[in-house]
């Protein structure tokens, strides 16, 4: 009565095989079906890995905006113009800046009457009312909280009469991006759940559409495992497809942002060219779908199999 | 190996929240015996094939096969005892979906034998029930006596010791009837024993195997046919 099994990994993986390619093709046959749950699953993983594409773009954008930020130090004007010029030379010579020029007061008021037409009233009071200054131009890879405590060392400082850092924004741009980032993520967890159950749904469509084969299996003894490996399968499929959803969606979305992004970034004179979904984000996706896919198969597959029974 | 293949002692059975359906029920099958249950419709005859194909486990008493109480087997070695099993069943029970070759190989499929070992043994089953020639047919277009051939094949090409059979003559005519029995008294020759639910009490004198009788869950006279003749349509 024993059964010879020689060969038996071979023949295990061969059985896999083919329950792997009877749930691709069983989906296949049913295209619009399968499309409905390929939807389902690859919006929930389009929605936020697009929204981290965003957020990742903004970011190498801001990074970019990062060289046209400046510091402009005003000097009191107690300070000489050789105290000055020595002062922006000790800066320039800092890691933390690219560039440090010094403007005098002299020079200050020449840039001023050549930008504006209000020269006469400069002349009307007499004196020259501008600062002398020192115009600090970042490194491109400077923090920004490290260029806030330069500042205040620099305001500090007695030939020091103000520090103005222009970077308030960028500060806002970052909490605004981490704050897009967590959403991404939340949207992640509640899409997944949402993405789960459907798919345990449509497992459970896939079982009852399947009753008479399922009570047959049982009753000539197969095991818990064989029973369930062709739902899981098509949860894998599923998940798959949706994968490739995903993927689409975000190509497609890609493109349709890339003309408007590239008029923004004009207005902004930045140099800057939207990245579109990188290959580790793309097995991501696939990666991702599969999971997804295998998890919601599972469940359904646990809440609704045992429940088939004879009669 | 024990000299009986399954052993009832005493056995008491209640549904969930039911009355007991069976009630001391306590006999015994015989390695290479066949032997028949009747009485009327109600009186137990399938829940003691499910007690012994483990879909209902025993309130009251013991099951033993092959010596072994099956009443302690864990819920996760169900599929193994049933796979020592072959089960007949009135309405057949067949996968319409797929040939008459696939349904028989199924046994085979879930033990995970190979393609050529499939092959061989479906067409020794199929030879043996006399379908040779029907292996590619879908089941929708065969009689219901060939269906109930198409069972039986599945039912022992995995080689079982015991055949559990729930009516098997129920939905065929009387010629039909004798040969499904004649089928199964070949493979009894064989040594296979067998467990047989049935109303057919002309069918159990003709072939004169022994018979227990069940009335109301338990066992009545040892030979009851001019009784249960009354109560059998
Ligand atoms: N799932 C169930 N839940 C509750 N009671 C049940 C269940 N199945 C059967 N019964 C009851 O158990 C008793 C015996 O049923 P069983 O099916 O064993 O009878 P039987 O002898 O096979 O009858 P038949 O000849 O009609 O097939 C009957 O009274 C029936 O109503
Ligand atoms: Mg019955």
């Amino acid at each position: 009565m024993t059964l010879k099994r020689p060969n038996f990994l071979r023949r295990w993986l061969g059985e896999h095989a083919r329950v792997c390619v009877a749930a691709f093709g069983r989906q296949w046959r049913d295209p619009i079906s399968t499309l409905l749950t390929a939807m389902v699953i690859g919006l929930t993983l389009a929605l936020p890995a697009g929204l981290n594409l965003l957020v990742e773009n903004l970011r190498q954008a801001a990074g970019g905006l990062n060289q046209t930020r400046t510091i402009t130090v005003f000097l009191r004007d107690g300070a000489s113009e050789a105290e000055g010029r020595e002062l922006a030379a000790m800066l320039g010579r800092r890691d933390a800046f690219a560039a440090a020029i010094y403007t005098s007061r002299d020079q200050a008021l020449k840039d001023f009457r050549a930008r504006t037409d209000l020269g006469p009233v400069l002349d009307a009071l007499g004196s020259n009312p501008l600062p002398a200054s020192i115009t600090l131009t970042p490194h491109p890879l400077q923090h920004a909280s490290d260029l806030g405590r330069l500042a205040q060392e620099l305001r500090a400082r007695k030939d020091v009469e103000q520090v103005l850092l222009d970077d308030a924004w960028s500060q806002r741009l970052s909490a605004a991006l981490a704050v897009a980032t967590r959403l991404a993520q939340l949207l992640a967890a509640a899409l997944a759940l949402a993405a789960v159950l459907a798919l345990g749904n449509t497992v459970r469509l896939d079982i009852e559409a399947r009753r008479d084969e399922i009570i047959v299996m049982k009753l000539i003894g197969a095991p818990p495992g064989f029973i369930r490996r062709p739902f899981l399968y098509a949860g894998f499929w599923y998940g798959v497809s949706g994968g490739v959803v995903a993927t689409v969606a975000l190509f497609v979305a890609m493109h349709a942002m890339d003309e408007p992004v590239q008029q923004l970034v004009a207005l902004y004179e930045g140099a800057f060219s939207l990245r579109g979904p990188d290959a580790r984000t793309l097995a991501g996706v696939l990666v991702a779908g599969a999971l997804l896919g295998l998890v919601g198969a599972w469940l359904g597959v646990a809440r609704h199999l045992g429940r088939i029974e004879q009669r | 190996m024990t000299e009986h293949i399954l052993e009832f002692h005493d056995v008491g059975c209640r549904y969930a929240g039911g009355t007991d359906v069976l009630n001391g029920l306590d006999f015994r099958l015989a390695r290479g015996e066949m032997l028949f249950l009747t009485g009327p419709s109600g009186a137990g005859k399938s829940t003691v094939l499910r007690l012994a194909a483990m879909q209902l486990r025993a309130t009251r008493g013991k099951v033993l096969m092959n010596g072994r109480d099956i009443g302690g087997i864990r819920a996760g070695k169900v599929p193994a005892h049933r796979r020592e099993l072959g089960m007949i069943f009135q309405d057949f029970q067949l996968l319409y979906d797929r040939s008459v070759f696939d349904n028989i190989a199924l046994p085979l499929v879930i033990r995970g034998l190979s393609h050529l070992d499939i092959g061989r043994r479906v067409r020794a089953a199929l030879d043996a029930v006399g379908l040779l020639n029907r292996e590619k047919a879908s089941p929708r277009t065969l009689s219901g006596g060939e269906q109930q051939r198409v069972g039986i094949a599945r039912a022992i090409v995995a080689r079982p010791q015991l055949i559990l059979a729930d009516e098997p003559t129920g939905n065929l005519d009387p010629r039909m009837a004798l040969d499904v029995m004649r089928l199964f008294e070949r493979f009894n020759e064989a040594g296979v024993s067998f467990l047989i639910a049935t109303h057919a009490i002309d069918l159990i004198e003709r072939l004169g195997h022994r018979a227990i009788h069940l009335e109301g869950g338990r066992q009545s006279a040892a030979r009851p046919e001019a009784a249960s003749r009354l109560v059998e349509p």
